[in-house]
C-alpha cells in the first residue's frame, strides 16, 4: 500500500516538475504534420457544370508544339520504297515478327461476341403439359431454331368446366324431406369394402417349370404339320386338233411373237452384273500395285491429267485390249498418263490377269478403269 | 412337220439374235494410289554398222543410258540380264525376250559413219508392255567429235517422248571452280556439260569470281569480277574469249548479274554508297536504269520467263525476303511469307516456279514456291544449300552445298523438282554457283 503511494507520487512529482520546466512539447513533435486540404464548397448546380464541361486545354502548351513538317516529296507520288511498304504483307509482317511463328489465335478464336438471342433453344422449350391440347405447328422450313417463338400459333382456350352460377329454382312449397335417412358409412370391422386390384398371378402348377423360349418354339414347332398339304392339281387341258386352216394362223402367230420377243430382247438392256466392293477393290489395288505414275507427277498441275480407259477381260480374267476413253485421243501429257495407265492393266494381266469372281461373267467383263494421279508431294516443310 | 421347222428356225434366230445382243457388262473402277518408282529401261548396245563405228556405239548407248538414269524417272536393266540381242535395227524386237526382264521401254539404235567421216545415229523406242513403239525412229547425222552431243540429243528425244516433257541433256553449266585451302580458296570460271563432261577453264586464278550466269545463247556469260579491286560486272563470249566490262563506272560495285530473256538487257545490283538497288542494263547503249528505290539491299534480280517481272530478294522488310515487281521497276510486291529469310530467287523457266535459298534456324534449304508465294516446299536441307538454278525443262535443280567445319568444301548437286533423286554432280574441283544453260542449240 505504501508502496503504491509512494509510486504514485513520484511519478505526479516528476510530471509536474517537467510541466513547469519545457511543458509538453517533445510529444507533440513526434506527431506528423497534418495534412491541410483546402476545401471550397460549391453548390450541386455548379458541380454538375463543372463535371460535365470539356476539360480546358491550355493553349499556350498546344501553340508551343511545333508543327510536323510536310515534306514536297510527300505530295507527289510516292517513291518506289514507300509504295512498297503499303503492301498488305509489309503491314501485317512486321520485320520483327517476320521469323516468329504466326499468331493464329486471333482467327481460330474471336473476340466474345455480343451474344444476341434470336430464339431459345431446343432444350429450353418447355414440354407441354399431358393435357395440353394438341395444335397444329407452322412448318417453319428449315429455319427452326431461328424462328421466334411467338410465331406458333396461339392455343385455343382449354375448356372450363360449366359451372351454372344461376340461382336454382326454390323447391316448390308442398315439397316434402325424405324421412328415410340413408345409412353412414361407417369404418367399422365387417363393413364390406371394395377390394383393391391386383395383379394377375398364374397358376401354381404352370409355375414348377420355366421353359426357355427357344425350347418352347422346338416345341410349337413339334405341333406343326409335318407335311405340307398338295396342292389341287389344275384341270387337264382337252386337246382339240386344230384345223389345218388355223395351224398356218398359229405358226404365224408364233413367228410373231417370237419376233416380237427378239426385239424386245434386243431393245431391252442386258441385265448388268456387278461387283461388291471388296471385289472393286481387289481389282483396284491389282491394277494401282502396277501403276507407276513417277513420269505424271513431276508434271505442272498433275492432277488433271485424269484418264479412263476401257479394258476388256475374258470370264477367265485375261486382258483382251485396252483402249482410251477419257480423253478419247490422249495427246500430250495425257498421252503419257494414258501409257501408264495402259500399262498397269498389261503388267497385271501378265501377272495373272484380272481377279474377276468365278463364274460370274461368264461372257466376260469390260472394265472401266479411272486413273488418278492425285498424290503427296515430299518436302521439308 | 413344217409349223416344227418354222418353230425351230424361229428359235434359232432368237437365239442368234440375243447372242449378238449380248453385251457385256460395263463396271467401273477407280485406281488410286499407284507407285513413284524408275521406269525399267533396256538399252542394249547400239548396233555398228560400219567397222569406224564400233567403239563410238557402245560409248553412245552409254551417255544415253547415263541421261536417262541420272533423271530418276529410268531404272536401267543391265546388259548382263538382256535374253536378247539386237542385231538388226530394222527387225522388229522380240517384245517377250524383254518382257521378261522386265524391261518396259526398250531403245534400240545404230551406229555408222560414211565415207566422209560423218557419224549417223538412230533409233527407236517401244514400249514393251504394249509392243508398240514410241514414235517413229530418228536419225542424227554430225561429226565424230560431235557424238556426245548425238548421244544427249537421242537421250533428250527418250525422254521427251516418254516424259511429255522437253529433255535438258544437251545443254551445259557454268559454275565457280574452286580449289586451296578454305582460308585462301582461288576461284576460276568454269564450264562443262550437264554431267560434267567437257570442262573448260574460262578464268585464271588471278582475280575472284562470282555468279557466273548465261546468257540465252548459251555462248555468252555475265560474271562478276573482283579484278579491278571492286566487284564488277563482265562480259565473256565462251567462243571467242572476248570479254568486256559492262560498265565504265568503276566507283560503284556491281554484283548479281542476270540475263533478260531475249538477252538484250542485264539486271544486276549496283553499290551506290550505302545503297543497293536493281539497276537495268542495255546491253547495246549500256545504259543503266534505276529499278528500285529502297534503303534496303535489294539484291540477286531474275526475270520472268515472259520478261515481263522481275523476282529480288530485299531486306527492305526487315528481314531478307522475296519481292516481285514489274520488269520497268515500280511497286514491288512481297510474296514469301514463311519463316526465315530468302534469297537468291530464280524464275522458273515454265514460268510457274520461284526457287530460292532459305535460311530457317540455322539450316539452309532450297525451296520452291509459286510466282505468288504460295505452296512454299523446301526441297533440301543441310548446313549451307544455296545459289538454285534450273534445268532448261524447269524439271531439276541445281545448287551448290557446302559442308560444315574447317575442311568444309563446297560441290553442285541436283534435286528434282519434287525433293526426289538428290544426286551430287561430278567435277573435277570443289565448285559452287553453278548456272545451268538452255539447251544449246
Amino acid at each position: 500500500m505504501q508502496t503504491g503511494t509512494l509510486i504514485s507520487g513520484a511519478m505526479h512529482g516528476a510530471l509536474l516538475v517537467a510541466t513547469m520546466l519545457g511543458g509538453l512539447d517533445w510529444w507533440q513533435e513526434s506527431l506528423p504534420e497534418p495534412r491541410i486540404t483546402k476545401v471550397t464548397l460549391v453548390r450541386a448546380a455548379e458541380l454538375d457544370v463543372q463535371s460535365s464541361a470539356a476539360p480546358q486545354a491550355p493553349m499556350a502548351a498546344i501553340d508551343q508544339i511545333a508543327q510536323p513538317e510536310i515534306s514536297a516529296e510527300s505530295a507527289v507520288a510516292p517513291s518506289l520504297e514507300s509504295a512498297v511498304n503499303q503492301t498488305e504483307i509489309d503491314i501485317a509482317d512486321s520485320p520483327d515478327a517476320a521469323d516468329a511463328s504466326p499468331d493464329v489465335t486471333g482467327l481460330l478464336l474471336p473476340d466474345d461476341p455480343e451474344v444476341i438471342v434470336v430464339a431459345p433453344t431446343v432444350d429450353n422449350i418447355e414440354a407441354p403439359a399431358e393435357d395440353a391440347p394438341e395444335f397444329f405447328q407452322p412448318a417453319l422450313e428449315g429455319n427452326e431454331l431461328n424462328a421466334p417463338v411467338s410465331m406458333s400459333a396461339p392455343p385455343p382456350p382449354r375448356n372450363a368446366p360449366r359451372i351454372d352460377t344461376t340461382a336454382a329454382a326454390k323447391p316448390p312449397e308442398d315439397a316434402q324431406a325424405n324421412a328415410q335417412a340413408a345409412p353412414e358409412v361407417t369404418d367399422e370391422p365387417g363393413a364390406q369394402t371394395e377390394a383393391a386390384p391386383q395383379e394377375a398371378s398364374a397358376p401354381e402348377e404352370a409355375t414348377t417349370e420355366i421353359t426357355p423360349e427357344g425350347q418352347r418354339e422346338v416345341e410349337i414347332s413339334a405341333f406343326a404339320p409335318q407335311n405340307a398339304a398338295r396342292p389341287p392339281r389344275r384341270p387337264r387341258r382337252l386337246s382339240v386338233p386344230a384345223p389345218a386352216a388355223a395351224q398356218q394362223d398359229i405358226s404365224d402367230a408364233v413367228s410373231a411373237a417370237l419376233q416380237e420377243a427378239q426385239e424386245a430382247t434386243q431393245s431391252t438392256p442386258p441385265v448388268v452384273a456387278d461387283l461388291s466392293g471388296p471385289e472393286r477393290a481387289v481389282i483396284g489395288d491389282v491394277v494401282s500395285q502396277k501403276w507407276n505414275k513417277s513420269n505424271i507427277t513431276g508434271q505442272e498441275g498433275f492432277e488433271r491429267f485424269v484418264v479412263r480407259i476401257a479394258v476388256e477381260v475374258s470370264p477367265a480374267g485375261r486382258v483382251e485390249s485396252v483402249s482410251p476413253l477419257e480423253p478419247a485421243n490422249p495427246s500430250g501429257i495425257f498421252e503419257i498418263a494414258y501409257r501408264a495407265a495402259r500399262s498397269a492393266v498389261l503388267q497385271a494381266d501378265r501377272a495373272g490377269g484380272i481377279p474377276l469372281p468365278e463364274g460370274k461373267f461368264p461372257d466376260g467383263v469390260r472394265l472401266v478403269l479411272r486413273f488418278d494421279p492425285a498424290s503427296g508431294e515430299i518436302g521439308f516443310n | 412337220m413344217n409349223h416344227f421347222k418354222t418353230l425351230l428356225g424361229a428359235m434359232l434366230v432368237l437365239l442368234a439374235g440375243m447372242a449378238g445382243a449380248q453385251e457385256r457388262p460395263t463396271i467401273e473402277i477407280d485406281v488410286s494410289g499407284g507407285n513413284i518408282e524408275p521406269v525399267p529401261l533396256a538399252v542394249p548396245q547400239f548396233i555398228a554398222e560400219t567397222s569406224g563405228a564400233r567403239r563410238l556405239s557402245g560409248d553412245i548407248s552409254s551417255v544415253i543410258l547415263s541421261d536417262l538414269v541420272s533423271t530418276g524417272l529410268f531404272r536401267e536393266i543391265p546388259g548382263t540380264a538382256h535374253i536378247a540381242a539386237i542385231n538388226n535395227f530394222n527387225a522388229q524386237p522380240l517384245f517377250s525376250d524383254w518382257s521378261v526382264v522386265n524391261a518396259q521401254a526398250l531403245v534400240t539404235g545404230a551406229v555408222s559413219t560414211g565415207s566422209d567421216g560423218r557419224l549417223v545415229v538412230k533409233f527407236r523406242l517401244f514400249d514393251v508392255d504394249a509392243q508398240l513403239p514410241i514414235g517413229d525412229g530418228v536419225q542424227y547425222a554430225g561429226t565424230q567429235e560431235s557424238w556426245r552431243r548425238m548421244a544427249h540429243k537421242v537421250a533428250d528425244t527418250i525422254y521427251s517422248r516418254i516424259t511429255g516433257e522437253s529433255g535438258y541433256f544437251d545443254s551445259r553449266i557454268v559454275f565457280i571452280s574452286e580449289t586451296g585451302p578454305k582460308n585462301d580458296r582461288r576461284k576460276r570460271l568454269a564450264v562443262m556439260d550437264y554431267d560434267g563432261a567437257n570442262l573448260q577453264y574460262l578464268t585464271d586464278e588471278s582475280a575472284i569470281v562470282l555468279a557466273p550466269r548465261f546468257a540465252p545463247n548459251t555462248r555468252d556469260i555475265i560474271y562478276t569480277s573482283y579484278e579491278t579491286g571492286l566487284p564488277q560486272v563482265f562480259l565473256l563470249n565462251i567462243d571467242t574469249g572476248r570479254r568486256s566490262q559492262l560498265l565504265d563506272d568503276t566507283t560503284n560495285m556491281a554484283t548479281a548479274p542476270r540475263f533478260s530473256p531475249d538477252g538484250t538487257k542485264v539486271v544486276m545490283s549496283i553499290i551506290d554508297g550505302s545503297n543497293t538497288d536493281i539497276y537495268q542494263v542495255d546491253l547495246n547503249s549500256r545504259r543503266r536504269t534505276r529499278l528500285t528505290n529502297s534503303g534496303g539491299i535489294d539484291t540477286t534480280p531474275s526475270f520472268s520467263p515472259d520478261g515481263s517481272r522481275i523476282v529480288f530478294a530485299s531486306d527492305r522488310g526487315g528481314s531478307q525476303q522475296l519481292y516481285v515487281m514489274p520488269a520497268s521497276g515500280g511497286e514491288a510486291r512481297r510474296i514469301s511469307s514463311g519463316g526465315g529469310s530468302y534469297g537468291t530467287p530464280v524464275w522458273s523457266p515454265r514460268g510457274d516456279m520461284i526457287a530460292f535459298t532459305k535460311i530457317r534456324s540455322g539450316r539452309f534449304h532450297i525451296g520452291v514456291m509459286r510466282v505468288d508465294g504460295s505452296r512454299e516446299n523446301l526441297l533440301t536441307a543441310s548446313f549451307i544449300d544455296e545459289a538454285p538454278t534450273w534445268s532448261p525443262n524447269g524439271r531439276v535443280l541445281m545448287f551448290f552445298r557446302e559442308t560444315a567445319g574447317a575442311n568444309g568444301a563446297p560441290q553442285i548437286y541436283s534435286v528434282d523438282l519434287t525433293g526426289r533423286n538428290l544426286r551430287r554432280v561430278d567435277t573435277p574441283s570443289f565448285a559452287s554457283d553453278p548456272d545451268w544453260s538452255g539447251v544449246v542449240r
